[in-house]
């Protein structure tokens, strides 16, 4: 019982892996196209493509060709380029800080507590 | 779709793509409406993703705004695209420039340079293509810069071991009282740096076992100091230039234009 239990657990983990992951980079795509759709695509697509980078964050860029490539969402051309937004977000959030150029900004912090 | 990474991205689309994301993170009653509007319209927006702050926003910017990013882009200088914009510009460097994000600065700032490290579409960008055909282009010179050293440092030796053969006897009397070779007999001494010093450099020139032959002379050049006792400064200059000169020889190899590398080409040709 148990073991069976562990085994499912085991094969469902991929696709519940790729799920989580490609929801996180691509809420609006998710909201889109609706959760059970969102979970078929996530499963297709990461069987076709796994990820090659132990990051899952990093994983999903060509996700965005895959769905402006797939005939069955070519009724909602505008997808791929919403999931670009999405994976711009994605990286974005997560992008190094940058380190502000105080001579290049004439403002010290100081003055932005006081404006 | 343009990137000016990391915290900066453009996406162009022939669909309304901001509204619709900015939709799909709005509580209100009626959030779609805009997005059917645009659709109705059929609006065809470019969506500038930033940081300005903690996280990331997405907004519509305009055709005036998004060919000044692309100016950018195409490493134009920040200041003629500011002009034509007015927008105020702290940069006449070219480079990517981003608004300043602190409250109520309205400057540009340079793109820091740290922004490449870790970014992998820094990395296949043009401004680093850009820098990694410059480098390859100077790299380029390292062989020719490997045998002027193999060449220049090797007649220096060369011409030493030629006028100590060309007067033997004196040579001898030299080992015998000027110079004081440690360990071994003045004799032995004479007799294997001279041998040295005719050999040793033209090995070098050859590239035939080129780090032997650098890493040989490196030693007789330091022997040669420790011998003479009190050298004048301006010739301890010059066996530290050849020394250092033998040191980038053995550590770098006798580079592409030596024997040694045609040797190890050929033999990898006839295994192959």
């Amino acid at each position: 019982m148990r073991a069976e239990q562990g085994s499912t657990h085991i094969a469902a983990t991929p696709s519940a892996i790729a799920e989580r992951a490609l929801a996180a980079a691509f809420p609006t795509v998710q909201q889109l196209i609706g959760e059970a759709s969102f979970t078929q695509l996530a499963r297709v697509f990461w069987h076709r493509q796994p990820p090659r980078c132990g990051d899952l964050a990093r994983y999903g860029e060509t996700l965005t060709d895959w769905i402006a490539d797939d005939p069955r969402l070519a009724p909602e051309p505008y997808l791929s380029d919403v999931a670009r937004v999405d994976w711009a977000v994605h990286t974005i959030e997560h992008a190094a800080d940058v380190i502000q150029h105080r001579r290049a900004c004439n403002c010290s912090p100081n003055s932005i507590h006081r404006s | 779709m343009l990137r000016l990474r990391p915290a900066l991205a453009l996406v162009v689309s022939r669909w309304p793509v901001a509204t619709i994301w900015q939709a799909h993170r709005s509580d209100a009653a009626d959030r779609f409406a805009p997005v059917r509007q645009a659709f109705a319209n059929d609006v065809a927006e470019t969506a500038l993703v930033a940081r300005p702050q903690w996280h990331a926003t997405v907004s519509a910017i305009d055709e005036a705004t998004l060919r000044f990013m692309a100016a950018l882009q195409r490493r134009g200088r920040a200041r003629p695209c500011a002009r034509r914009l007015r927008v105020p510009s702290s940069s006449s460097k070219p480079g990517c420039t981003t608004p300043c994000a602190s409250n109520g600065c309205r400057r540009w700032r340079r793109w820091p340079r740290h922004c490449s490290e870790g970014c992998d579409d820094f990395a296949g960008s043009k401004y680093a293509q850009s820098s990694r055909t410059r480098a390859a282009r100077i790299e380029a010179l390292q062989p020719v810069a490997l045998l002027a050293a193999r060449l220049y440092v090797a007649k220096v030796f060369l011409l030493s071991g030629l006028t100590k053969v060309r007067d033997w006897d004196t040579t001898l009397a030299l080992f015998m009282d000027e110079y004081h070779v440690p360990v071994l007999p003045p004799e032995l001494a004479a007799w294997l740096g001279t041998g040295a010093e005719l050999l040793l450099p033209i090995l070098l020139v050859l590239g035939l076992g080129g780090r032997i032959s650098a890493i040989g002379l490196f030693v007789l050049n330091a022997v040669a100091v420790l011998s003479l006792g009190d050298v004048a400064e301006a010739a301890l200059q010059q066996h530290v230039f050849w020394g250092s000169l033998l040191i980038g020889l053995l550590l770098w190899g006798p580079g592409r234009f030596s024997v040694d590398v045609w040797r190890s080409a050929a033999r990898a040709q006839r295994a192959a």
